[in-house]
Parts: structure tokens; sequence; C-alpha cells
């Protein structure tokens, strides 16, 4: 025999059900503190492949944040552990669009850190607009960055490549006697033929004249005849608007061709370890630019000074930290600082982070950190230039950070 | 433009430095190694090693293609030995992934850092010849293929391990038929082939700068040079090395971006007039006939 159910107990036992199953399905964390406790970064990058070198100096960083804040984090008020994913994604563009999805998806990391290259960074800024999630990242200069993305979703802390040669032009327009003529060694890729057009541009309005460009394919190593080329002209000034390889290159073909010119502007990569290892005093009298430098003396949240921060970083790792590593340390600083300031009931709020992002104005480790409505970085980058002996990198400008003169005329094909 | 001619012949004399190990292994093992550029790249980044540590460059260059030597006989001797007799097609695979496993490896023991070699002034030092300045280092590459060649071409005239290498390039059975121990051979050419590419890479990390990635690069210029230049012949291979020296070189001077395309483009062609290669051996000739 069976027991009819009344319409009244069948209406309770429903509701119940339904309350239980909606309150089950409800999106706790989003709207909750930390899982558990527990503050969850994610990212991918290049840990393997050409980029790889990069990829350990960000890992790197990564590790020894983490090493100093003893994996604890305040956030809201409250102190909790801190976990990092971090995933190999080969840069590649798909890989690394993947890899986010699933740090985001499964991994359910609450903050995401950048990729780097281009491409990379491109599709993870992608996924993040779609999961409407926050992207504090450093490895795409690209304008484009901000075009898709700026300050809706992703926060930039480098400059726009059209920047990188600026104030080196700006210091080298005043000397005596004038640099009249310029050469300028492109790669074959849209950031760098960003980089080079603008550098072109404003060598041009400060009264040079560039008279040589040379675009080399990405997998070009041997640049003996770009300098070949160059022996038959008058050229004062050479700029690489490439990598550090190209750089090294470039001066080792150069003194063998007794190429002469009165100042050599190496680019971004200036300060990397490839070259000092490589070149050793060939380095002497050789410009640059860089995002940070040690010397700068800048204010790292955990640290003295940078001074510090690089000494105790080079005793951890065994190399110097250059730009790249202070980039790493930047990006966790920021969210750091973000969430001690957070409503603790909900600290991954989107809107939230952005409206303290943007409004944030402090002094960091990679100086005073500011963005533009664009969500980029607004800061100044250092020109330096190699000196003394054992060649050091001494900074030469902005003046607030300077530490030596432009040592001019100078040969920097000589050491 | 003869003064960017003999350069370009000079720049040559790297490839074919590089290229007749790979020709050597292909004309008597018949199988493309695919971790041919990683004897190159290992050379060179030991070599930088040696001599950054305080070993004279010239030294470090002789022990950096010894220890080359040891790692192509080992994977030789416990790897292609064991696989070449049952199937060709995954031989050229295992040695694909014996590259990328060395490359990753080589990364963890040398880092991902490039590497360039800059010492004593070698680099800058040049040689007057015909009236022009030349660079020691690309001159001297010349010299070393030229005495490269004559020690293959003696080697495999007039020695017994050259004439047994040469009878098991031509039918590996009938070697074997002979008396020939052929996977004994096998391991002594890949040693060869082993110590002059990484020669050539020691060579090359004083020239140009190197990194662990370049491994693919230089196995395709090597894989070319022997297909321009006719497999299994050794002259074939500097003729051609030295044509597509001169080639890239002038089109990086005079048409820089295309440098690629233009030898592709030469090389269909050639694919297509001369499948066999400029000076294919009698061997493949009479195959084809």
């Amino acid at each position: 025999m069976t027991k009819r159910i009344k319409r009244r107990e069948f209406l309770q036992t429903a509701g119940a059900a339904g309350l239980g199953m909606a309150l089950g399905s409800f999106p706790w964390k989003a709207f909750g503190a930390p899982n558990k406790g527990v503050v969850h970064f994610g990212g991918s990058l290049a840990l393997t492949g050409t980029y790889a070198k990069v990829a350990k100096m960000y890992k790197d960083a990564y590790d020894f944040y983490m090493e100093t804040i003893k994996y604890k984090m305040v956030v809201g008020g409250k102190t909790y552990d801190v976990k990092f994913t971090l995933y190999d994604d080969e840069n590649d563009p798909t890989k690394t669009a993947q890899l986010t999805e699933k740090l985001i998806n499964v991994d359910k990391v609450d903050l995401i850190v950048g990729a780097y290259g281009t491409d990379p960074v491109l599709a993870q800024s992608a996924i993040c607009k779609k999961y409407n999630k926050i992207l504090i990242q450093g490895g795409a200069a690209t304008r484009r960055v901000d075009e898709e993305y700026g300050a809706k979703n992703t926060f930039t802390l480098v400059s726009t490549g059209d920047y990188y040669h600026a104030p080196l032009i700006e210091l080298v327009a005043k000397v005596n006697p004038p640099v009249k003529t310029v050469a300028i060694i492109k790669m074959d890729d849209p950031i760098y033929h960003e980089i080079g057009n603008a550098a072109k541009e404003r060598c041009e309005k400060a009264g040079m004249k560039v008279v040589f460009e040379d675009v080399l394919p990405m997998n070009t190593t041997d640049l003996s005849s770009t300098v070949l080329k160059m022996k038959g002209m008058q050229i004062d000034m050479v700029i690489n608007t490439g990598w550090d390889k190209i750089l090294a290159s470039f001066v080792n073909e150069a003194v063998k061709y007794k190429l002469k010119i009165k100042v050599l502007d190496g680019g971004h990569a200036t300060i990397s370890p490839f070259l000092k290892e490589s070149l050793g005093k060939r380095m002497k009298n050789i410009l640059g630019v860089t995002f940070w430098l040690p010397e700068a003396k800048t204010k790292p949240l955990h640290f003295k000074d940078s001074i510090e921060y690089g000494a105790k970083f080079q005793k951890r790792f065994g190399y110097e930290p250059d730009y790249h590593v202070a980039l790493g340390a930047q990006l966790l600083e920021l969210y750091e600082t973000v969430l001690k300031g957070a409503n603790p009931k909900d600290p991954f709020n989107t809107d939230a982070m952005r409206q303290a992002l943007l409004k944030t104005d402090k002094d960091m480790i990679y100086g005073r950190v500011r963005f533009n409505p664009k969500g980029r970085l607004s800061t100044d980058m250092l020109v330096i230039q190699w000196q003394g002996d054992p060649p050091r990198p001494v900074i030469l400008a902005p003046a607030k950070n300077a530490a030596g003169k432009l040592i001019y005329p100078s040969d920097p094909l000589a050491g | 433009m003869i003064y960017f001619i003999l350069l370009g012949v000079m720049k040559g004399a790297i490839f074919a430095l590089a290229g007749w190990g790979f020709s050597i292994i292909l004309g008597i093992l018949g199988i493309v190694n695919f971790s041919h550029g990683i004897f190159f790249i290992l050379g060179g980044y030991l070599t930088f090693t040696f001599a950054k540590a305080g070993l004279n460059p010239w030294i470090a260059i002789v022990a950096a293609s010894s220890l080359v030597s040891v790692y192509s006989l080992a994977i030789q001797y416990f790897f292609i030995n064991r696989v070449m007799a049952r199937s060709h097609m995954m031989v050229l695979v295992l040695t694909l992934g014996l590259a990328i496993v060395a490359r990753e490896a080589m990364g963890l023991v040398f880092g991902y850092n490039e590497r360039l070699l800059i010492v004593g002034g070698i680099n800058e030092r040049t040689v007057a010849l015909f009236g022009n300045e030349f660079p020691l280092l690309e001159a001297g590459a010349f010299v070393l293929s030229a005495v490269v060649f004559g020690f293959f071409f003696y080697l495999f005239r007039y020695t017994a391990l050259g004439l047994r290498l040469r009878a098991i390039g031509e039918n590996t059975e009938i070697a074997r038929i002979l008396g020939i121990n052929v996977r004994r051979n096998y391991v002594f050419a890949m040693l060869l082939c082993g110590f002059w590419t990484g020669l050539a890479g020691g060579v090359t990390i004083f020239v140009l700068p190197m990194d662990l990635h370049q491994d693919i690069y230089w196995t395709v210029m090597c894989f070319l040079v022997v297909i321009v230049g006719g497999t299994g012949n050794l002259a074939g291979t500097f003729i051609s090395a030295i044509l597509i020296g001169v080639l890239l070189f002038l089109s990086s001077i005079y048409a820089r971006g295309y440098s690629d395309s233009i030898l592709y483009i030469l090389l269909f062609l050639l694919m297509l007039v001369k499948p066999t290669g400029l000076f294919p051996s009698k061997m493949i000739v009479e195959e084809r006939k």
C-alpha cells in the first residue's frame, strides 16, 4: 500500500531541496574571504624555450618574494598564507590562454601575474577580460595592450616601446661636439619596429639625421654585414633597439672591422648578465636605458632599499638582479599593497582592485609607481653608461638618480 | 664585391666544418641525425666554459671537441645502434627526442644565457690578404676546414678504418658478410662526427653569439649543405657550404631580410633541376639509374 504525499508536504520538501541546491551552488568564494585563508597567485612563463632565461629571472623574483614574506600576506587586516602556481607556457599564446583558463577555472587562483612577450600577454589579457580578472604584467610593452585591455583588466609596468630611447636621445642631443648622424638597428618584429621608429622620430626632432637603418630577421646573430655597411658612412651614433645578443654581435664585429663611432646606445638590454659576462671590458663607454638598477636606491616593501634587495637577491641566486627581477617583485608588491587595504569581506573584487590600482601613487621597488588612465606605468627610464675598470653601469639620468656624468667624447668600441 | 665574396667564402667554411659530420653520418649510417646541432652547440658551450676557467682557448676547443665526441659515441652506442636495426624512421624520432632532452639538460647545466667568447684579443685580430684585412678567426676557419677536408680525404682513401666505413656506406650487408663489425664502425663514424662538429661549435663561439636553441638552425643548415652538395660526397659538402656561405653573406649585404627566402628558392629550383644535389656520389647516381 503506498502512502499518498500531501500537496503541502510536497511543496515543503521541494522548497527545502531547492533552497539547499541554491545555497550550495552560490559562488560564495567570489563574495567572501580568501579560500581557506590562502591567497592563491597564478601565472605562466616561458620556462623552456628561447625566453627561458628571462622567465627564470621572473621566477627567481617570485620565489625570492615568497621567501621574504615567508608565504604570508596581510589581506584587509588579516594575515593569510600565500600559494603560487606557475606553469610553463613555452611562449605559445594559445597555451598561455589555455593555462590562464585553467588557473581561473580549475586552480581557482585569486590573482594573476603577467606572462612574458607581446602575444602571450595579449592572450592572457583576453582571458582575464573574459572572466573579469585583474592582470598586472611587465612582459609586453606594445600599445596594443593599452588599446584593448588597458586599465579595464590589464595594468602594465613597463613604458610603451616608443618611449624606450627617449631619455637617452634627450641626453645625447645636448653633447658637444654634437651627434649629427645616427644608424638604427631594428629587429623584424612589430614591437622592435615600434621602438625603432620612435627612436628615429626623436633623433630627427633633436636635429640628428638618421642615415642608416638595418632591419634584422629575428634569427640573425651575425652583424658583420651591418658593420661593413656602416663602415662606408660617417656615423656618430648607433642605436640598438633589439636584443642583447644583437648588441654583443655588433660590438664583436665592430671591433673586428675597426668601426669608429662616438656613441653606442645599446638599448634596454644593455645591463643583461650575458653582455657583462661576454663583452667584459668592452662594455666600457656603452650607453643604455633600463627601468631599474639597484643603484637607483628605490624602496622595496620588505627591504631598506634596492641596494639591500640587490645584494640579498644576488646572495640567494648567484647573479645580479636586473629590471626583469625588479618587475617580478613589483608585480607582487602591487598586489600586496592593494590587498592590504582591501575590503576583508570581498578582497578580490575586480572593480575595487582596479580603482585601487588607478589610485596607487607610492614609492616601491620600481621607483614611484602610478598608472596613467590606460593602466600604464608612468615612470622615468634610467639612462646608464658603463664606466670604470671593470666597467659598471652608472646612472646618468634622471637627475634625481644620477650617480655620474656622461663621458663624452669617448670611443664606445675601444674597450 | 670581391671582398664580400671572400668573406662569404670564409663564413661558408664554418658551415663546411659543421656539415661534414652530418654528411658522414648520412652517407655511412644512412640516417638523418636531428641531434647534430646539439654537438655543435655543446662544443661551443664547453669551449666557452673551459676558456673562462682559464684554459688556453685553442686547448679549450680541442678539449671541448673531445668531450663532444665522447657524448656522440655514447648516444650511438647506447641509443642509435639499438634502434637503427629496426627502423630508420624510429632513428629520426629518437635523434629528435635526444636533441630536446639534451637541450633542456644543457639549460640546467649551463643556464639559459647566450654565450660569446671574447678572450685574449683573438676576436679582433686580422690578416692581410689580397690587399684587404680579413678577420683572423674567419680566415682561420677556412684554413681549418681545408685541413679537415684533407684529413677526411686521407682517412677515407688510405686508411683501413676509412675503407671499412666506405664499404659499410656502399652496402652494409656485404660489409657484414666480409667480416666488418658494422655496429662498432658506426660508433667510430659517430665519434668522428662528434669531434669535428664540436670543433666547429668551438670555433664559432668566438665569432657569433650562441644560444641553446640554435641547434635546430645548425641541424637544418648542415642538412641543407649536404643536400645541395650531394649526399655522400665530402668535396661536394665543402663546395656547397662555401656557395651557401657566399650566398647568405651577399644577400645580407644587398638584400637583408630576404637571405633565407633567396636560399630556399634556389634550393627548390636546384631540387627541380638536379635532385641528387650538385655533386652526388657515384653510388647515388647509379641507384637512381
